[in-house]
């Protein structure tokens, strides 16, 4: 045999295998399109205790909503989980989720009141969309949606990009008198210097580095930095926004793969997987349950809070269109 | 064996045409077509959940930008490409060798590397809050980040045209025009068409480069054509109608320049032709070798070193993102991936590009018309950028038929099918050289094809396969906007890894990520690109020295006898 036989032997060889292992190695099993940060811990705990695969695929959540749209009635995915129940609305609208997913759980009334009527979603707890993070030497510090819509040099995330972002957008539309009323107010706000960036750790980036005052992030993200540095103070408004984390089953999957999925979801509600994740290092465990069981020991009574949730059947068809208009006025 | 040899033929025979025009209508017309024709026909995209009514018109801030800065990249690579050219072409000194590695270097880097690289210097605290911090996250930092990655391929262009101003010209000039001006001046007259094309290049280049605009453009907040594509594919609301609009802007754009290109082309290779001598190498003045030695130290500086020694410093530093000093699973997972990737889809460029100009050499008049059209076709393909391709491809293969999306295959199809004009560029002079005579006396001698390409095509054209293939595996190792769009679930490549940990600001872990990377990456190329040519042709050498003695035996027998 000569040489270049031998090369393109050991050549095909190589390829084959790259190829063999490539598309025909591990199977992907369920396959979860996550922007919830403590979703590839979730899924490895899944894994351990059932033995069967599954595959996370962490994304920003505006990313994630585009997937899924993009893929539509032909998914790669059996799960979502992210936070904002406007997107899981805008999805059932365009009929990609499964209906009746939703477990009976021991729900608190926060959290039943959250509940979608067809069982679209599953609310697997809730954080706040937009609390006040400010440096402690700011010589005023926003205490009220008034006091932030009126300072200077305050900071936010895009809601194209970051899911938390449109919740937290929505609701500063709804305190202003809705849509396209609540426009003047965000308009006010870039004439006053509103830092928009892609993510709620590039707004903390900027506000650690003195480029704002004050920034207006997830409760959990603000809560963790103001824990771990105490120059800096976390504010919750009144009202503060709900932002729910939902989870939801593709509607165009065999019905196999959906009892996976909702396998998948009971075991995410479990009060075991709830608590544990209550115990997770960094700022993921820093949400509110919405079952009765376990309780959240490390953060302030819901019941004490003055919270609002902007209806997300009204808010979630409008998504493409007011952030639409953000990226093109506020953005520009 | 006879089989095979019966199959090969008859694939050599007739199948070329067939199989070819399969391959590139698959992976290029009819996902293109498809995605290009949605202005006209919006009902062709998929169900957009998010995406609400499409936006009529084109977003003029961003198409005003992308002109903008591409005329500006375009116009300001043509001094320093014309005098690395000439320092290149036209004079010997001790550096050239140097600036060729630099050259390559900035080539090879991904753009979103070097951005990455100057981002981590321009953050150093007496940088940031300064002017430097201010111009760098503007205009004037896009712009010279354009230029610089750019230049690698213009002092190419460049290059070429310096040799084409050929000895000739130079002692007519010498002798017919006194002032040194004037011949100054008409050097840089005969010069014109060559910047121009660099110019055409270069905007061309500027306009499609997503690194760049999907890390600095993003954060300067200034909008790019190629990236509200991207955007309009992949964030909320998502119009995939929009992106096909804003598309056809970059499509007329590299259209017009290549077409451009292509002029300026024949007038250069028409003077090229008239010129007889090819010009000498000359010793450099003490002023021109000032001036290489700045050009050098600069593109290297500029392009490979500062960017590297940024990343290497955030690496072993502290990135206070709570990182610690270890690639962690993900990340390996994606070099893993994206070396398997890189390779098989460097291999199938390779070969389906040598194979289309191997189609040009035949003898039969209907596959060299055929191998002409696969030629321009995929050429054409150069102005479509990676974005594009994605996007085109979310939609031709995301229904009933053709299934592929979120699949290892159709990473694998995209990127073949967008690195293939690449490898077709690379190995057009090699096969373009080779003297048809060679295969035509094999053939009329009763040799097969397959003893043809084994003894005659692959020993001649191995290094330069090679050589191909390294560039391209090279390339689609760091490759981005179509990893971003179309790969599987669970399987991120290195490029989606490494962005997705500059979007959560772990820098450190990116830089480590990245460096460790390019380390393996070139590891592997230096490796084939070194090992492969020594061992087949060592390997031919042997036998055919073997065969030499065996030949000699027999004769000695024969003369016994």
């Amino acid at each position: 045999m000569t040489g270049v036989r031998v090369a393109a032997a050991v050549l095909l060889l190589l390829v084959v295998s790259c190829l063999a292992s490539l598309t025909g190695g591990r199977e992907p099993g369920l396959v979860i399109y996550s922007s919830v940060g403590v979703a590839p811990a979730v899924v490895a705990a899944y894994v351990r205790e059932t033995g069967r695969p599954a595959t996370v695929l962490a994304m920003p959540g505006g990313m994630l909503l585009a997937r899924v749209s993009a893929e539509a009635h032909h998914p790669r995915w059996d799960v979502v989980w992210f936070e904002g129940d406007d997107g899981a609305v805008a999805l059932d609208r365009a009929a990609l989720l499964a209906h009746g997913v939703v477990a009976d759980l021991d729900w608190t009334p926060t959290g039943r009141a959250l509940l979608p009527v067809d069982g679209s979603y599953e609310v697997t707890g809730f954080t706040l969309a937009g609390v006040f993070l400010s440096r402690r030497d700011r010589a005023r510090m926003p205490r009220s949606w008034d006091d932030v819509m009126a300072a200077a040099r305050v900071g936010m995330a895009n809601p194209a990009l970051s899911g938390p972002a449109y919740p937290l957008l929505a609701g500063m539309m709804a305190l202003n008198g809705g849509w396209p009323a609540g426009q003047t107010a965000l308009r006010r706000m870039v004439a006053g210097g509103l830092l928009v960036g892609p993510s709620n750790p590039s707004v903390l980036v900027a506000l650690r580095a003195g480029r704002i005052g004050t920034a207006i992030v997830q409760s959990t993200a603000a809560m963790a930095l103001a824990r771990a540095n105490s120059d800096y103070v976390v504010d919750i408004p009144a009202p503060a926004f709900i932002l729910p984390a939902v989870a939801a089953v593709a509607a165009d999957r065999p019905s196999a793969r959906r009892q996976e999925a909702e396998a998948f979801l009971r075991f995410l509600m479990r009060p075991d997987i709830q608590s544990w994740r209550m115990r997770l290092p960094g700022a993921e465990r820093l949400f509110w349950p919405v079952t009765a069981r376990p309780t959240q020991p490390d953060l302030p009574d819901a019941g004490g809070l003055v919270l609002s949730h902007p209806d997300p059947e009204v808010w979630g068809p409008l998504q493409a269109e007011v952030t639409g208009w953000f990226q093109q006025e506020i953005m520009r | 064996m006879s089989g095979t040899r019966r199959l090969v033929g008859a694939v050599g025979s007739c199948g070329p045409s067939v199989l070819f025009g399969t391959v590139i209508a698959i992976s290029f017309l009819y996902p293109l077509t498809r995605f290009l024709v949605l202005p006209l026909m919006p009902d062709w995209a998929p169900l957009s959940g998010l995406g609400g009514a499409s936006r009529p018109g084109l977003s003029s801030g961003a198409l005003w930008n992308t002109l903008r800065l591409s005329v500006e990249a375009g116009l300001l690579v043509i001094p320093p490409g014309l005098l690395a050219g000439f320092l290149l072409e036209r004079r010997r000194w001790r550096g050239a060798g140097l600036l060729s590695a630099a050259l390559w270097g900035v080539f090879l880097m991904p753009s979103y590397l070097l951005t990455m690289g100057w981002q981590i210097v321009v953050a150093a605290p007496f940088l940031a809050d300064g002017a430097a911090g201010r111009l760098f996250y503007g205009e004037a930092g896009i712009v010279a980040l354009l230029t610089v990655k750019g230049l690698a391929f213009s002092s190419v262009t460049a290059r070429a045209g310096w040799h084409a101003v050929g000895a000739d010209m130079d002692a007519a000039s010498r002798v017919h025009v006194p002032a040194a001006w004037r011949r100054a001046w008409l050097t840089l007259r005969l010069l014109l068409p060559v910047a121009g094309s660099m110019f055409m290049v270069q905007m061309v280049a500027a306009s499609q480069d997503f690194g760049i605009a999907a890390t600095l453009g993003a954060q300067a907040h200034m909008p790019l054509v190629i990236y509200a594509i991207y955007q309009n594919l992949s964030t909320v609301p998502l119009d995939f109608t929009q992106a096909a609009r804003l598309s056809w802007v970059l499509v007329l754009l590299a259209l017009a320049a290549l077409a451009v290109q292509a002029r300026l082309g024949r007038r250069d290779a028409m003077a090229a032709d008239r010129l007889r001598h090819c010009p000498g190498m000359v010793p450099c003045g003490r002023g021109t070798a000032v001036l290489a030695w700045a050009l050098t130290v600069g593109v290297m500086l500029a392009g490979v070193a500062v960017p590297l020694l940024a990343l290497a410093v955030k690496a072993a530093g502290d990135t206070g993102a709570g990182d610690d000093l270890l690639i962690d699973g993900d990340g390996w997972r994606g070099i893993g991936l994206s070396l398997r990737y890189a390779f098989v889809s460097a291999v199938f460029s390779v070969v389906l590009a040598a194979l289309i100009l191997g189609g040009r050499m035949r003898a039969g008049g209907s596959g060299r018309v055929v191998a002409r059209m696969l030629l321009w076709l995929t050429s054409a393909n150069m102005a479509v950028p990676g974005v594009m391709l994605g996007a085109a491809y979310v939609i031709a293969f995301n229904g009933r038929v053709l299934s592929l999306y979120g699949t290892p295959a159709l990473l694998i199809l995209a990127y073949t099918a967008s690195h293939l004009p690449i490898a077709i560029r690379f190995l057009d002079a090699p096969f373009a050289h080779l003297h048809r005579g060679l295969g035509e006396a094999a053939r009329v001698h009763g040799v097969s094809l397959t003893r043809r390409v084994e003894r005659i095509y692959v020993p001649l054209l191995l290094r330069r396969l090679t050589w191909a293939w390294g560039m391209v595996f090279v390339t689609l190792f760091f490759e981005l906007p179509l990893s971003e769009i179309l790969y599987p679930a669970g399987s991120a490549p290195l490029g989606v890894r490494l962005l997705s940990l500059d979007d959560t600001l772990h820098y450190g872990a990116e830089a480590r990520l990245a460096l460790v990377g390019m380390g393996i990456c070139l590891a592997v190329t230096a490796a084939a690109i070194a090992l492969v040519p020594r061992v087949v042709a060592g390997s031919e050498m042997e036998r055919t020295q073997r065969r030499g003695r065996l030949g000699n035996a027999g004769a000695v027998e024969q003369e016994n006898v």
